[in-house]
């Protein structure tokens, strides 16, 4: 750079520096401009300093007025607002958009604000001042993870995918960049952290929550169990509640059942709250100003059957509650292998195995020698009263049955899984057979493919998913770009085809979905999906697999057979010969 | 998905983009005042042309490019008043490069967030002093005894830092 060059470089940024202080004068703001002008080479730099302060900036979450109530003006209750009234009423609009903003920013802010050497070493407000010390000394650990949605961690010692049934010992500072993570203390209460966040486990009845979403369920016996915050202290009394911390100390309490005593830093005294009151404690409101209490913004706490479960140290549960054994029935298998599935196909399954598990069989056809794996607590191969057919497509006479979940067991309720021999890196077609008993509104199935089998908290909710949800048929990539189509009948046989293709991508973009449909439909399918950026981006699929949803009942049972990939609509629908 | 579905859905879009958005006209208009009420004009047009957004295609860049045209719009009532504005040539170069910019840093709040955490404890603690609480530069400059003048030049190397460790993030997640 010549030193003219090195001059107008040294005064632009100066200039930017003035721009983003507030204090740029009118002579200076022509001067900028005719920099940006007659230097376009200089853009780049003034540009990346404004868009990188913007980011940064604390500015538009300080503008909050004070008082202001954010949960009055969450996105949700934005419909109502009609254009008109925002033409005509800007007053209303900014302080509505900078509400709005502020949901959104806080986030972005947040991720960047964070960062502080010092995080962990701030003081919590009079902590356990409130309440008698029980006796952590002679316990080992003060908590455990239950189970993980779309977790990510960030430890040193664990890694980014802690193992379900972890314990952490006394001090223990848990990272939860994203996703959700459940977790027990030994006192018996039971929280859902929800990332980003930072947590310490301090004791069995206190945790130090510097930054993130929790929801706490206390039971009797862990009454007293205190969350500390930058700026406030959460003394539980024996209750169920949430709350959302930000980098900069802002909290909400919500009171979902019994009542929570509030310590803020700043006050003498503490603050009784009731079932059915949220409160926002913010900079501009440290005493605390009333919200609407919002439970549908956390996520499910651990459930009773989940803590009981975990009190004996060990979590999933030990013991085995397998189906009954129907070995005798199932040697018909024996001389009916592999018969229900058509030729010249890429890959097929139809459960024929002289055995009552499919975990660790390695039949089929196109996939991995290494086996499926299966939730042997909670799938069977069973020889049903009817085989499964729909048309001209019949199933052997063995099907894999699969029973909802158990309130003890993980939220994420996987069934099987199992890796592809060769990845499909071309657009493919499958068919599947399933067959629902025990239907409800809260029941939810699918079939995912993904580019990795994943951890046992691993969704594959951002992939290729074809299957039920609230009593429809569906096809998505992830949950904000679902279609569904017709309901199932219960205890009825459908056949499901899906076709996951990229259309001018070199990334799967788009499922086509076939509910039962009759003769070559392959150009009028019933579901359209297009992947849109909250996807993963997958160029291959190397994993399918099944999962169940969390609101199924054990009793329910999913029957599924002759899962069939091809290349072509054909391929799938064609009965074996 | 119901209207409302959508509807909520977009709002939510809208109010994600805002950082971006606000950076993109701050560039292009600089005054706060000005950048607010052009902010403002973006997101009520935005709002009223929700049916032509291809929910197919990414949303920033539409926002950004609505806010543009915002711009220039604003740039035409106060060229009037013999106000001075940027010529349209440097508005585009201005925009795409922050549109580009916007774009990275949405899609990669997790790269700053690790930018950050590279910074010497003292540049940590400067900027979590202006952006986290919001500490006018004069007032940061008086607390440490510095001139504002250096306290800005300061927080300039840092942003300057900051991008460039996150271009390179992101150009490593891209290969």
């Amino acid at each position: 750079m010549n030193s003219l060059n090195e001059d107008i470089s040294k005064e632009l940024a100066a200039l930017t520096c003035r721009v983003l202080d507030h204090s740029l004068t009118n002579e200076e703001d022509v001067r900028l401009t005719e920099i940006l002008s007659e230097y376009p080479e200089l853009i780049e730099d003034y540009t990346n300093q404004i868009q990188v302060d913007a980011v940064l900036t604390a500015e538009l979450y300080a503008a909050v007025p004070e008082g202001i109530d954010l949960e009055a003006l969450e996105i949700t209750d934005y419909p109502t607002v009609a254009t008109e009234e925002l033409a005509t009423d800007p007053g209303r609009f900014v302080s509505l958009w900078q509400s709005v903003t502020v949901v959104s920013v806080v986030l972005l802010v947040g991720f960047a604000l964070w960062l502080n050497a010092g995080w962990w070493d701030v003081k919590p407000v009079n902590q356990r001042a409130a309440i008698p010390e029980p006796v952590p000394v002679a316990l080992q650990y003060v908590g455990m993870l239950l189970d993980t949605e779309d977790a990510v961690w960030e430890d040193e010692e664990l890694g980014d995918d802690i193992a379900y049934g972890t314990r952490f010992a006394a001090g223990k500072k848990l990272w939860l960049k994203s996703g959700i993570g459940r977790i027990r203390f030994e006192s018996g209460a039971g929280i859902v952290l929800e990332g980003p966040a930072q947590i310490e486990l301090c004791s069995p009845l206190n945790a130090k929550l510097n930054y993130g979403k929790l929801a706490a369920y206390v039971p009797d016996e862990a009454q007293g169990f205190t969350v500390d915050t930058p700026k406030i202290q959460i003394v539980d009394q024996g209750t169920r509640f949430g709350t959302v911390v930000d980098p900069l100390g802002k909290a909400e309490v919500h009171v979902f059942e019994g009542e929570v005593d509030v310590k803020p830093q700043s006050a003498a005294k503490m603050l009784n709250l009731k079932a059915s009151q949220a409160v926002l404690f913010s900079r501009q409101n440290e005493l605390g100003a009333a919200i609407r209490l919002t439970p549908a913004k956390f996520a499910d706490v651990p459930t009773l059957e989940q803590l009981t479960a975990a009190k004996s140290g060990f979590y999933p549960p030990v013991e085995a509650i397998p189906f009954d054994s129907e070995e005798p029935r199932n040697v018909y298998a024996l001389i009916q292998m592999q018969t229900a599935l058509p030729k010249g196909i890429l890959a097929g399954e139809a459960f024929e195995y002289p055995a009552t598990s499919l975990s660790g069989q390695t039949g089929g056809v196109g996939f991995s020698h290494e086996g499926w794996w299966a939730d042997a607590n909670f799938t069977r191969l069973v020889v049903p009263e009817q085989i499964m057919e729909w048309g001209e497509l019949e199933a052997g006479p063995m099907v894999l049955q699969s029973r909802g979940h158990h309130h003890a067991y993980p939220a994420l309720a996987h069934r099987i899984i199992r890796k592809l021999e060769t990845p499909l890196a071309d657009d493919f077609y499958f068919s599947i057979l399933v067959n629902y008993e025990g239907l409800d509104e809260n029941d939810f199935f699918a079939l995912w493919f993904d580019d990795s089998p994943g951890g046992k908290g691993a969704s594959h909710s951002r992939v290729p998913n074809f299957g039920l949800k609230e009593k429809q048929f569906f096809a998505r990539f992830d949950v904000n770009q679902e279609g569904f189509f017709s309901g199932p009948v219960d205890g009825e046989t459908f056949l499901l085809v899906g076709h996951v293709s990229k259309e001018d991508s070199s990334s799967f973009n788009r499922l086509d979905f076939w509910v039962n449909p009759v003769d070559d439909r392959s150009g009028q399918p019933d579901v359209v999906v297009k992947r849109a950026t909250g996807a993963k981006l997958l160029n291959s699929i190397h994993s399918l697999g099944l999962r169940i949803g969390q609101y199924t009942e054990v009793t329910d049972s999913l029957c599924i057979d002759r899962l069939v990939i091809g290349d072509s609509y054909e391929s799938v629908t064609q009965p074996s010969e | 998905m119901s209207d409302c579905d959508l509807d909520e859905e977009y709002v939510a879009l809208i109010a994600g983009c805002q950082p971006a958005v606000r950076g993109l006209l701050r560039a292009l208009i600089r005054r706060a005042p000005d950048v607010d009420d052009v902010l403002q004009e973006t997101n009520t047009v935005l709002w009223r042309r929700r049916q032509e957004y291809d929910r197919d295609r990414p949303f920033l860049p539409w926002a950004c490019r609505i806010a543009q045209l915002q711009t220039l719009a604003f740039f035409k009532r106060v060229r009037n008043h013999g106000q001075s504005t940027v010529d349209e040539q440097t508005l585009e170069q201005i925009a795409a490069v922050a549109t580009s910019r916007a774009v990275e840093t949405h899609a990669h709040t997790a790269a700053l967030m690790h930018c950050m955490e590279k910074l010497p404890l003292e540049h940590r603690q400067l900027v979590e002093s202006r952006y986290c609480d919001a500490m006018p530069v004069i007032q940061i400059a008086s607390q440490a005894g510095r001139s504002a003048d250096a306290v800005s030049m300061t927080l300039y190397r840092i942003r300057k830092t900051l991008m460039e460790c996150i271009q390179k993030r992101v150009a490593r997640e891209a290969q």
